[in-house]
């Protein structure tokens, strides 16, 4: 037996009095409120590397979304979601804020200037003295990265055969994709996703689902996206695919450390509200990937689209700080990030390296709630990287919680280490 | 009934000592047999077999608390069961995870040393504070998620998994023959 498992089987045989109470619901204790520390580790962030099951999911016919009558931006009656013994703070239930590091490495970018990260986020059309913000709890979290949005293969199946109708094809084929797990000696098949070969008059298409949620549509031929007049047309052709009737395309990227730059393709829905505008960028958007086979190409091959709010239950408008209070919380250290302390020079971050600042929502299956950060640019020393090509410069990622500090109940303390 | 009444049921063989230990205590070890085993006809089965393993147990034993007593009980028959089982159900989930936790404190290399882990687990519990031994033992007697531990205890995720780290943290440095605090 394996130490862990001895260690397992010893716990079930303690003295009885630890046993817990499992059946009755205790209060909540004081507020506390934490606050982050600079992180040590060792190389950039590549995207999140693990997601989350949820036990319950909730079909998107009843989930609050701001759309529904009862619920949305400045509602309010917001939803908690169902839970029992959860306290609240001016009838809004308290959260957390917390970055969960996917893998080894920090968020940094690197560029020649802070203008080539720009990335088309539409924060700035938000009046400067909105004082509450949307709160969502995301449905899809949970902690055995095993995320499930469809529930069976069935549910998949209709997703697939709508995803065709939409893009003017039929679905020909199917087929689940499983992955193999050994629990126990015992080696089972778990369904991840379904994938279907579909045709039309204007080309075929490989659609796949996952059980997370994700459709993502392979296109043959790829749709020409290099001139405005191309672009156009090929949001014509992805937006009733994507469900959008007013498609907005924000393109961002940054360099490697051999000065190549990477860009990403974003499309979410155009709204005259501009808190929506920034929900729909961030929570609710769709990636475009360009043909990669034969270097920079300039077609679109492939379309994602993610959940949006499907998966996100609202919770409430939340009072939030001001750009000015966020950025005197980042000078005072108070702040979450994983960039490592020893990128930045000996006086820390200071005013002038503070070079951009935005607002988003961090809506990944790695993050329990899908709420407003203040996010700062702070330009790392000088000479880091080692090794990347002379005059490109590193941005590391900090953010601060726009949501006031008595709505939260902790900020989990990064403490640099990694298992 | 109060556990003294139940116990003194099983010294005289008293049959309703089941029916009293079912009704008092069958909701309690149901939780735990959902968390470990997905199906609920299994759960329910290592439910109703706990009786039996607590009749052919007491007497000799006296436990002088069931929850704990009958709790364990069903969680070693909820183990073996999913060992056994031909297709690990997805309630075997929660204690690969557990287990993958639990490697941080101890590895997962063969031990060779000859530590009695019961005793030293139960002085390291005693060690704790009340909450964070009850989040502990959630997680890893009881295979709560995090997610329910959050809610029964009215704190947030977050600061579940943020316990969890430390004791664990604490657990380790305690195998090791390091002082641990409070």
């Amino acid at each position: 037996m394996k130490a862990n498992e001895r260690l397992l089987a010893a716990i079930g045989e303690v003295d009885p009095r630890f046993a817990p109470e499992l059946l009755s619901v205790k209060k909540r204790p004081a507020l506390r409120w934490a606050y982050a520390a600079a992180g040590i580790c060792a190389v950039l962030l590549i995207g999140a590397a693990a997601v989350h099951q949820m036990g319950i999911v909730r079909k998107p016919a009843e989930l609050l979304t701001p759309d529904s009558p009862s619920s949305g931006v400045g509602c309010e009656q917001p939803g908690i979601g169902g839970r029992v013994g959860v306290e609240t703070v001016n009838g809004l239930p308290l959260i957390t804020a917390g970055i969960e590091s996917g893998g080894m490495g920090f968020e940094g970018m690197m560029a020649y200037s802070i203008d080539e990260l720009e990335n088309g986020n539409p924060w700035r059309e938000i009046p400067s003295d909105t004082a509450a913000l949307p709160v969502y709890e995301n449905l899809l979290y949970d902690e055995l990265a095993q995320p499930v949005y469809y529930d069976s293969e069935e549910d998949m199946r209709r997703a697939a055969e709508e995803a065709a109708e939409n893009l003017g094809m039929e679905v020909l084929s199917t087929e689940a994709g499983t992955i193999g797990e050994i629990r126990d000696t015992t080696l089972t098949e778990r369904l991840v996703s379904l994938t279907a070969a579909c045709a039309g008059e204007t080309g075929s298409a490989k659609v796949r689902v996952s059980r997370a949620g994700t459709i993502s549509a392979e296109l043959t031929p790829s749709v020409p996206f290099e001139t405005a007049e191309e672009r156009a047309a090929a949001l014509g052709i992805l937006s009733t695919f994507l469900g959008y009737r007013d498609a907005v395309i924000a393109e961002s990227g940054d360099r490697d450390i051999y000065g190549e730059m990477n860009t990403t393709l974003k499309v979410y829905e155009d709204s005259d509200d501009p808190v929506r505008k920034l929900l729909n960028y961030c929570a609710a958007s769709s990636r475009l990937a360009r043909v990669s086979e034969n270097g920079d190409g300039t077609d679109v091959r492939t379309v994602w689209k993610e959940p949006g709010f499907d998966g996100l239950n609202y919770l409430g408008d939340y009072p939030v700080i001001t750009e000015d209070e966020a950025r005197a919380m980042l000078l005072k250290g108070e702040y979450l990030t994983t960039v490592p302390a020893d990128t930045l020079p000996e006086d820390g971050i200071t005013e002038e390296r503070i070079d951009r600042t935005e607002l988003v929502y961090r809506c990944s299956l790695r993050d329990e709630y899908a709420e407003p950060y203040y996010r700062f640019y702070v330009r790392l020393r000088e000479g880091f990287p080692a090794g990347a090509v002379e005059g490109l410069q590193t941005w590391g990622v900090y953010y601060v919680p726009a949501v006031r500090a008595e709505y939260l109940a902790e900020v989990p303390v990064w403490d640099g280490r990694f298992n | 009934m109060e556990d003294a009444e139940i116990v003194a049921l099983y010294w005289k063989r008293d049959e309703d000592a089941l029916t009293a230990s079912a009704d008092k205590y069958g909701s309690y070890c149901a939780v735990i047999a959902r968390n470990i085993l997905s199906d609920e006809g299994d759960a329910e089965e290592c439910v109703n077999d706990t009786w039996l393993r607590a009749w052919n147990a007491i007497p000799p034993k006296r436990p002088s608390r069931l929850a704990g007593f009958f709790g364990a009980i069903t969680r070693n028959l909820a183990l073996d069961r999913l060992r056994r089982s031909r297709a690990a159900r997805a309630g075997g989930g929660i204690v690969t995870v557990c287990l993958e936790e639990l490697a941080e404190a101890v590895g997962e290399e063969d031990g060779t040393d000859e530590i009695d882990l019961r005793d030293a687990l139960d002085r390291f519990l005693g060690t704790l504070t009340p909450a964070a031994r009850d989040i502990f033992m959630r997680r890893y007697w009881a295979f709560q998620t995090e997610r329910d531990i959050a809610r029964a205890r009215g704190i947030t995720a977050g600061a579940v998994r943020m316990s969890l780290s430390r004791t664990r943290t604490l657990l380790k440095r305690y195998l090791n023959g390091e002082e641990t605090g409070k």
